[in-house]
Parts: structure tokens; sequence; C-alpha cells
């Protein structure tokens, strides 16, 4: 896994998400970053003192920036990519969800750089689509570097994500390493605080260790409740769903490999005092 | 002969709990008589104690029944003070533990850690420990679990940053948490997974908690930042706030070194590029973190010796991976006497405390590590911001080690006697506890105040200590382990995608050679540019008098160029930039 994480050097530099953006393909080429121009290593270990800029708290973010097409609506997003990687996801779910604000989180420098470049770029060059009261192509996704595994309230308010996203997480396989899972027990009392109830945390892998893991510890802890995939799209949520399988670089590489993937859902209850 | 210095007093129920070394002493408050001192304990407790170095955290229930201490080994000890001084049961903890303490009815022993966990335990271990079902994943061994707990504790919560302090609410229904990242959460207890709340507006780390009690509505905390910080923590609504750090400054007598070299941190660089100029990320951070280690060995050394075949104090364990990559201290620092150009002035507020004086006001008592007073303000009332002029200080001489608030609000001070001498020369009055009373509105040192209780802290109590012992005591490891260690002139997130074209001229101005990496980047960037332009220019011409477009673009082009001059520039704040993303994408470019 960890050898595959490392960013393309397949040699299909383009990013994997032109494809699923559908429009003119050969000339978003000519102006969409290439992957290989943003390799690193696939890792950054969460607990060490990145240099990171972030806000103190979510009401002291410049939200416009990121998102100057909502500029004074007061959205803030509502979907979070948590370890987005190159963004497939985000972008895939753009279009889908035009007035739904998404936030991806990478705290790779290479990587998180390449996201925003590739949105700046599909911003400026999609062709609106003229039937959308929605702002333009793309307005409604971004990305900050940040880790997540430690600043996620500085950007999410209480209960203001109806979704979010752990797609091909670091496995961490040694054991001394699980700590640095992006799931445990003690991270989900965070997860469980940004997101609504009844929001669905989606995680999916395709190391069957780390879907044991994620899919215990989240069955364990008292806030969340599995739910089904029949279920989720029976609720409508099945483009969701698909793009949580497909639209990532890791997803397309097990596809291509003819790996398994093991999706797990969840959503998110309340519990009374006693 | 050097001594320790006192670093914890603990009173309740006219006894006082001090902790000297590691060792402690039970005195009576008013007579100073000794009740209980584990230096009276028999030769092999006594051998036991001096391996597990200096107690760092003391805590005694409510009724002085039992107290609970832990030291460098990170076992739990809790002991019986009542009717006699006996160790009734040790357990071991996961990861070193930061604050101790016991809930209301002394059934339940509170631990957080640097790992950033709180875990609970029960005031005497289960003798047959069964697995909780009640811990998520907690409990499980094997391949899913997540938290080391070699006691059977319960995981009540945990952060992913080092947990500096933890308070209970006065009705025990929330826990209240600080950690080195900035944040203060406020969780239900018990349950622990439920997070109520964060109070959030930090910038630097949180170091100290209290909640008056006079005044349970309200949290007081400081840390790094140059102000206290008041929350009704219920709604993590910030209400006021106390200037600090200018009353502190000038008493600040312990400095913290100079980062030796910021550590090229997390970052990871880029992998092996034959055109690579600098030099790959990888192998400076390795070849530095070992750097750090080895001084940091060198430093040690003698004390190592010194303590071999005597002791084995704090086992290098599973800590120091996080340690190290928390840049977490070489273990031992030269703190004190170096010549300043190699010091740094760090704040850190070390304690809060506050005292009721009816008529005269309600006060806010705080200390800080490494400065030599006691200071204090009014509580400031809702919407105030108090001015570093209200602060008022006690100034002692010698740098406060820490204060506790005695039942009468008067203000016991333990002081680094030791500090600045030479190792062993301190003349037999130095004054190791001070009383400071209250004259009004006025602290200040109680004249002709001699309590038998602190002259017998300050001549009777006293626990010899070589001045390797000292070392080990590391009182001012705070001012290291606290502060981010980053270096703020690395943060290569290029925050504005157009910039890097426009930075090309002056980056070849200076013969910088570009990779072949970033060569390609800015092909596909200058074709996006001239795209954009052009698409402008369509617009324009399509839209003939629209002329905002076009000047919008323009002047997207100019602020581009303006920010990435000032790119290089090392950004203010150390590592806590906040605010400094507000230009961080610069997406509105159609």
């Amino acid at each position: 896994m960890a050898k595959r994480k490392r960013a393309g050097d397949d040699g299909n530099g383009n990013g994997d998400g032109v494809a699923d953006a559908g429009s003119s393909k050969q000339v978003q080429n000519d102006v969409l970053p290439q992957k290989r121009h943003y390799r690193q290593r696939a890792h950054a270990n969460p607990f060490s003192d990145h240099a990171l800029a972030y806000p103190a708290s979510p009401d002291q973010f410049d939200w416009d920036a990121h998102y100057p097409a909502f500029a004074g609506s007061g959205k803030r997003p509502e979907f979070a990519d948590v370890g987005c990687g190159f963004g497939g996801l985000l972008i895939a779910l753009a279009p889908l969800f035009p007035d739904t604000l998404m936030l991806g989180m990478e705290i790779r420098v290479q990587v998180s750089q390449y996201v925003h470049d590739r949105i700046v770029a599909l911003r400026s060059t999609t062709p609106a689509d003229p039937s959308s009261t929605s702002p333009g192509p793309y307005q409604n996704v971004s990305i900050v570097r940040a880790n997540a595994m430690k600043f996620m309230p500085n950007y999410f308010e209480k209960h203001s994500l109806s979704a979010l996203f752990f797609l091909f997480p670091d496995p961490h396989f040694k054991a001394r390493k699980h700590k640095a899972r992006i799931i445990s027990p003690t991270l989900l009392a965070e997860y469980a605080y940004v997101l609504r109830p009844g929001g669905i945390v989606y995680t999916i892998t395709d190391v069957r260790d780390l879907h044991d893991w994620m899919r215990t510890h989240l069955e364990q802890f008292p806030l969340f409740e599995p739910v089904s995939e029949e279920e989720l799209r029976k609720e409508g949520k099945g483009p969701i769903v698909d793009a949580v399988y497909t639209s990532t670089e890791e997803g397309k590489k097990v596809e291509r490999n003819k790996g398994d993937k093991w999706l797990a859902c969840f959503r998110r209850i309340e519990v009374s005092r006693d | 002969m050097p001594h320790f210095p006192h670093t914890r007093l603990v009173f309740g129920d006219g006894q006082v709990l001090a902790v000297s070394g590691q060792h402690f002493h039970v005195l009576n408050v008013h007579t100073g008589e000794v009740i209980h001192s584990t230096t009276n304990l028999d030769k092999d407790a006594l051998e036991k104690l001096n391996n597990t170095g200096p107690i760092r955290c003391a805590a005694v229930d409510s009724t002085f029944s039992h107290a609970i201490t832990t030291g460098d080994d990170k076992k739990l000890k809790v002991w019986q003070v009542r009717d006699e001084l006996k160790l009734l049961s040790e357990r071991d903890l996961p990861k070193k533990p930061t604050e101790i303490g016991f809930t209301r009815d002394g059934q339940t022993i509170v631990v957080s850690d640097k790992f950033g966990d709180v875990f609970s335990y029960p005031l005497h271990p289960d003798p047959t420990p069964v697995s909780s079902t009640s811990q998520p994943g907690a409990s499980k061994r094997g391949s899913l679990t997540a938290h080391e707990n070699p006691s059977n504790g319960t995981l009540i919560l945990g952060h992913a940053s080092m947990l500096t302090s933890y308070l209970l609410t006065a009705d025990e229904q929330y826990i209240i948490t600080a950690d080195r990242d900035e944040h203060i959460r406020v969780s239900w207890f018990p349950k622990g997974y439920v997070i109520e709340r964060y109070c959030l507006s930090h910038e630097k780390f949180v170091s100290a908690l209290h909640i008056p009690s006079f005044k349970s509505s309200v949290l007081v905390s400081g840390g790094g930042d140059p102000m206290l910080k008041v929350w009704d923590w219920m709604s993590g609504k910030l209400v006021s706030e106390i200037m600090a750090f200018d009353a502190v400054e000038p008493y600040i007598k312990v400095k913290a070194p100079k980062w030796r070299k910021p550590w090229h941190v997390g970052d990871g660089g880029e992998e092996d590029d034959a055109s690579e100029s600098k030099p790959k990320g990888k192998g400076r951070r390795r070849g530095k973190g070992k750097k750090g280690a080895e001084e940091a060995r060198e430093h040690s050394a003698d004390v190592e010796q010194q303590q071999e075949g005597t002791s084995k104090p704090a086992e290098p364990s599973a800590d120091v991976e996080m340690a190290e990559s928390r840049a977490d201290t070489p273990a031992t620092l030269q703190l004190a006497n170096e010549d300043s150009e190699d010091q740094r002035l760090v704040f850190a507020v070390q304690r809060i405390q506050s005292v009721d004086r009816g008529e005269h006001g309600q006060f806010v008592l705080f200390s800080a590590v490494g400065a030599s007073a006691v200071f204090y303000a009014h509580l400031p009332a809702d919407g105030e911001k108090a001015p570093a002029s209200s602060v008022r200080a006690v100034d002692l001489g010698k740098p406060v080690i820490d204060f506790t608030v005695g039942h009468d609000g008067c203000v016991w001070v333990l002081m680094d006697a030791e500090w600045g001498t030479n190792a062993g020369s301190v003349v037999g009055d130095a004054r190791r506890v001070q009383i400071l009373a209250w004259q009004d509105a006025t602290l200040s040192e109680a004249p002709g105040n001699e309590s038998p209780l602190v002259s017998a802290l300050n001549t009777k109590m006293l626990v010899p200590a070589t001045p390797a012992e000292l070392k080990t005591l590391d009182l001012y490891s705070p001012l290291v382990s606290l502060p981010k260690n980053v270096d703020p002139e690395h943060d290569p997130l290029i925050r504005d995608t157009l910039s890097e074209v426009a930075a090309v001229a002056s980056i070849d101005g200076e013969g910088k050679q570009l990779t072949q990496r970033e060569l390609g980047r800015l092909k596909k960037k200058k074709a996006l540019l001239a795209k954009i332009q052009e698409q402008e220019q369509q617009k324009q011409r399509s839209r003939e008098g629209t002329t905002e477009v076009e000047a919008d673009s323009g002047r997207e082009v100019k602020r581009a160029r303006s920010e990435s001059a000032v790119e290089g520039a090392p950004e203010a704040g150390g590592g806590t930039n906040t605010g400094a993303e507000t230009r961080d994408v610069e997406m509105g470019a159609s």
C-alpha cells in the first residue's frame, strides 16, 4: 500500500477525475496540473509539529476566500474528505451537489498543492452549465492543507457536517503504528462532534485488516450505528456511494489490480445523558 | 549538600502533603509536626523509591485518606495516608502522566497523559481484571487494540496532542481538557466520548485551567498566549481576558535554550530527483534528529553514569518515539546560567488559582514557568479586557515552582532555592516555602508570619539531592516541550496558484535552479493563466462596455505578483499563524 500510494508513478500523470468531469478533456489537459509534478512521500507523521496554518476556530476562517462564489451566503462545508489525496472524490461529487460546500483535508504539501491547483484550473476553464442556477462549476469544492487528527474542530463547528469521508486511509500496518490510524476510539469522539445527528461516515479500504479495524471501532462507538449500502442507496445516496467506490485514484488503482474494496458506513446517532 | 526543592503542596483536613524529589511528607498544617514521611519507610521501600525518579504528579482525596503519586517510572501509586503510611497498590500507566486526581468521592482516579488520553481507574485495583465492555475497543487485546492499557483503565477520552491539564467541573458532570495544540475541550464525564463544546481562540499551547469555586460557570485558561482567557465554558464563549505577559516578562528568570536547529519536520519533501537542487527532506531531517539525540545524550551522560548502579529512572520506552515526534525535549536541558545569546524567552502559565476576598473583590492568581513572582488580578467583568497594568506581582527573587491557596486565602509559594547558585552552596536560610497573605486587596509576604509549618518545610523536611538528581528534576522542561518546534519559514504550501508564474522571473534572477517538476508545474500554470486571460478578453469583446471583468483579472495578476514577492519573508507568529490562511486559496480567478 505504501508503495502503491506513491503519487504519479504509474505514468498516468493526468488528473483522475478529468474523465468524470465529463467535458472537453483535451482542452483541459493543457491547463490541468499533472500529478507527476507533485510527487511526494506517501506518509506524514500526524503527531509531529508541521508548519501548518490553521484558524483558531471555525469562525475565524476566511471561508469566502475558499468559496468566493458563495461569499456572503454564510454557507459552511457540509462534506469533509479527510485525507483527500489527489481530490478525486471532491471533483466527482462537486457537480452532483453544486450547492453543497465540500472541503478536502490533506496533510502532504505537494499533494494538497496539486488539488488546489487542480481546483483553480477546473473553476476557470470548465464551461458553466447554462441550465444550472448554482454558482459556477467546482465553486463548491476546496482544499486545506491540514492535520485532521489534530485540527478538525478548528475548521468545523459542532454538528455542521452531513458527510465525512475516509477513503483508502493510510493502513499503518505495524501494530505499533496503529495509534496513528485515522480511526481510533478517541478520534471518533471528534468526528461525532463535527457530524450532525443523522450524518454519515463513509469508510472504504482495500486492506482487510484496516477494514476490520475501522468497522469494529465504529460499531463499538456509542455515537455511531452501522448503515448498509442498500439503505444508503434507498435514501438517494447512491451517487455518493458510487463515488466513494470509484472516484479516487486509490479506488481506480485497486480496480485495475482487481483487488477487493471494503465499504463500511455509519450514521451519527444521539445518546442520552444517563 | 544540595536539597530537593518542594515541588507540590496539597492541603486538606488540617494536613498538608509536601513533595520533595521522590519523597513526600504529610505534616500538620498548624503545628508543622510531621505525621508521615516516605523518608521514614523501611530500607527496602526506600531503595525502591530511589529508583522511581522524582514525583511528577501527586494528589490527595478530599478526606485525606489516600494519596496518589506518579514518578518518571509511569507507575501510579496509591498510598494510605490516614493512621499509617502504607503503599497500597502500584499500577502501570500506558504513558507518562501529566495530571492526576481523585473524583470527589475518592473512589476513582483520573489520569491524563502525554499521549493525549485520559483514563480512569478505580481506587483499588480490581484483583480479577475482567475486560470491561464500556470502553470502545480499548479493552480488547490483539490487532484491534488502539490504546495500550496495562492496568485495565477506562478510556475516557483522548486528544491527538499532548494533554497538558484536565479539570472536573464542580458537579463532576463534565471534564475539561487542554492540549498543546491550543484546544480546550469540554466533554461529558464519565461518558467522555460525547464532546459538548470546544473553547477555541488560544493561539498557543494551553497549560493551565482553573474553575473558581465561587463562580463555577467560568473557566480561566492560560498557556503560551500573552493573556489569560476567561470563558463561559458551557457555551464555549470567551467572556473576558487578562493581559498577563507584559506584567510577567520582567520576572521571567529562566529562559529556554534556542532551538539548535528547527527540525525539518513532517513535510517530507519530494522523492529522489537528480535535478533536485535542495537536499532531500528525509535525509536532512534524519540527520538532524540524530544529531539532536546525540547532543542530548552527551548532556545527560554524566547524569546517567552517576545513576547507574543505584537507579534506573525513566526507562526509555515507547514514549520516546512520541516524544521525538513532538519535539518533546532532549531529556536533560541546560537551562539556567547559559549565556543569553542562546536563550529565548518563553511564556508558559504554570498554575491558575482564584480567591474570593469578599468586599475586596475576586482575584485570579497565576504563576509562570521560570518566573520569580506570583501574579494576581481582579477577575475581569464580562466583556472586559483587563490590561497588563492591572496585574500585580509579588516578587520572591527565585523562580516559583508552584503555589497553593490555603483555606484562609493565604498563598503558599514554593521556590527553587537552589536556582542560580552553584549546587550545594545554598545557605541554610534559603527560603523554599513562603506564605503570602492578603491585606484588603493586596497580597504580600506575610511579615513575621513564621508559621511552624513554613519553618518545618524550610528547615526540617529537606531531602538531600545529588546535583545529578537535581538535573533530572528538570523543573523548567515545559519551556522546551510546550512551544512548537517548527521552522516558521518552512511552510511551502504555495497559497496562490498563479503567483508562481509571476515569481519565475525573480527566482531566475537569483540564479536558483528550477527542478524539472517545478518547470512542469509552471508550464501548466502559464497555460492556465494564458487561457484565463484569453477567456477574459473574449468575454470583454462579447460584452462591449463592461470593462469591470478585465480590470478584475488585471488586478488578480498584480496581486499574485505582489504576494509572491512577500512569500520569501518569514511569516510572523511562529508555529501558529492563525488567520494567515486568509489568503490561502486564490480561486476567484474567473
